[in-house]
């Protein structure tokens, strides 16, 4: 699914870890000519339905963590609904949710 | 099991390159890494043949779990005969080799024969070519990597030996990802002896289970319950030089080439003087404990420096200078030597030199001539020569 981008390396020997992830910057809503992709509470949600496949949201956001399936699929983060499983899985603490709804 | 179950035989002598099929009942029996490559190689290998001669092999082989999420499961294991023992040889490297290799389609990579000229192989999924690499000879890996890794992508998982593997030194060792090693048992003459000089590998299939939410569910629970336990996290926050003190106080840490076992230095090549260096965490894939601690000085990284390098290179060489021994230890990776052997010779040295036998010109804490010794020795120059024979 890759809603999360892990970049870990070394550059010319100098280490390099960034992470990529949805900040609900919302460009991928703004990109998407049909309407398709939505945000609410918080949240983004796709109609598969209404998705006509043009990329224009994959290319909106070039980090890579929204994907066309090869099926045709558009896969972004949804969140996981609001508990994201990002973050109960990583084991440092390093990756937090923020806002969350009290 | 993430098996893809195949075989990539490389041979160096004809260029060919086969895919065969993994013999699962091996890999079943001969659970990991490890014992898989083991078995290749003594099923392959025939008896009595010289280490450092075309007839040995390079067996690399991932484990079962490799590509997935399981715990520290993303480590390559190397098999070879080997050149400093003259038996059997494993030893293995974290990095991001293995996953990229199994991305690629491939359980096992065996190498065999020798080029004619110096080469690099690079497999790219169902690609797989021996490039020439006569341009990268005689270059550390430092730069070997950072060469390769701007021709064909960062994100690929790259092998590279420096000049003592070049140079069949039997205490060389192969680098991967700048600071990462495998390091003993002469691995890097073995490659080196196939006029290997790297290779390069990325892959972009998918490694598939048969039971994805099962496997999430065991596996998140394995990670809290087993693999983040109280006594693990040390290996987290401070990793393998927590055992210095252990040693020190147990009587057994080596001291003067190992006259003795206790070193009045200790407190100063302990896990607290690293953690005073501010190292950054590095992790392998799927790894959660994260063992890496990178640290930079300067010109000079290191990912450690582990246990074992402050031991050898620390205390039985009779130096309690932290940054010396990064120093030292950035030098071996560069040059491509083990850190344990050389520190191990670099002692031995120091004591025949001490004690009147012989006059290697090092005497124990002389930090100048000892920060000097990987490259003499990795390149066998002057007095490395003798001492670059183990």
């Amino acid at each position: 699914m890759a809603c999360l981008k892990i970049h870990s390396g070394y550059e010319k020997g100098d280490l390099v870890i960034r992470g990529e992830f949805c900040d609900l910057c919302l460009e991928c809503v703004e990109a998407c000519p049909t309407g398709a992709i939505t945000s609410e509470n918080g949240s983004l949600s796709v109609d598969q339905e209404s998705c006509s496949e043009c990329g224009l949201s994959v290319d909106a956001w070039p980090y890579g963590i929204i994907h066309l399936s090869s099926s045709g699929k558009l896969l972004i983060c949804d969140r996981c609904g609001g508990s994201p499983e990002c973050v109960s899985w990583c084991p440092h603490e390093a990756i937090k949710k923020e806002g969350s709804a009290t | 099991m993430s098996y893809t179950g195949k075989v990539l035989r490389v041979n160096l002598d004809t260029g060919d390159v086969t895919k065969e099929p993994l013999n699962q009942d091996w890999a079943e029996k001969y659970f990991g890494g490890r014992g898989l490559g083991v078995k290749y190689l003594y099923e392959e290998l025939k008896g009595g043949i010289a280490p450092l001669t075309p007839a040995n092999k390079l067996i690399l082989t991932t484990g079962p779990f490799t590509g997935t999420v399981v715990p520290c499961s993303g480590r390559l294991t190397f098999a070879a005969k080997s050149p400093a023992t003259g038996t059997m040889l494993d030893c293995s490297i974290g990095g991001r080799f293995a996953t990229q290799l199994k991305f690629a389609g491939y359980d096992v990579l065996i190498i065999e024969g020798q080029a004619e000229n110096p080469a690099c192989l690079v497999i790219n999924d169902d690609k797989v070519e021996i490039r020439d690499a006569t341009y990268l000879w005689g270059k550390g890996i430092f730069e070997t990597e950072s060469q390769l890794g701007e021709e064909l992508g960062r994100e690929s998982g790259i092998l590279s030996i420096g000049p003592a593997g070049e140079k069949l030194v039997s205490i060389a060792c192969i680098g991967s990802e700048y600071y990462r090693q495998a390091a003993r048992g002469g691995i890097g003459a073995v490659m080196g002896s196939k006029k290997l000089k790297a290779i390069v590998c990325s892959g972009s299939k998918d490694v598939t289970v048969p039971d994805m939410p099962g496997l999430l569910k065991l596996v998140k629970r394995l990670i809290w319950e087993d693999v983040l336990t109280d006594t693990n996290l040390g290996i987290y926050t401070d990793g393998s030089p927590q055992i210095v003190d252990m040693s020190n106080s147990a009587g057994v840490l080596p001291t003067r080439n190992f006259q003795d076992g206790v070193f009045e230095g200790a407190s100063k090549i302990n896990a607290e003087s690293i953690r005073r260096l501010k190292p950054r965490k590095k992790a392998c894939p799927a790894c959660p404990l994260g063992c890496g601690n990178y640290i930079r000085i300067g010109d000079n990284a290191v990912e450690g420096p582990e246990y074992e390098t402050l031991a050898l290179v620390g205390s039985n060489c009779g130096v309690d200078d932290i940054e010396a021994i990064i120093k030292f230890n950035a030098e071996c990776d560069d040059v491509g030597i083990d850190t344990i052997s050389v520190g191990n010779v670099v002692g031995f040295a120091m004591e025949m030199t001490e004690r009147g036998i012989k006059d290697f010109g090092i005497r124990f804490g002389d930090i100048e001539t000892y920060l000097k010794m990987p490259r003499l020795i990795g390149c066998q120059e002057g007095m490395g020569e003798e001492l670059s024979r183990g």
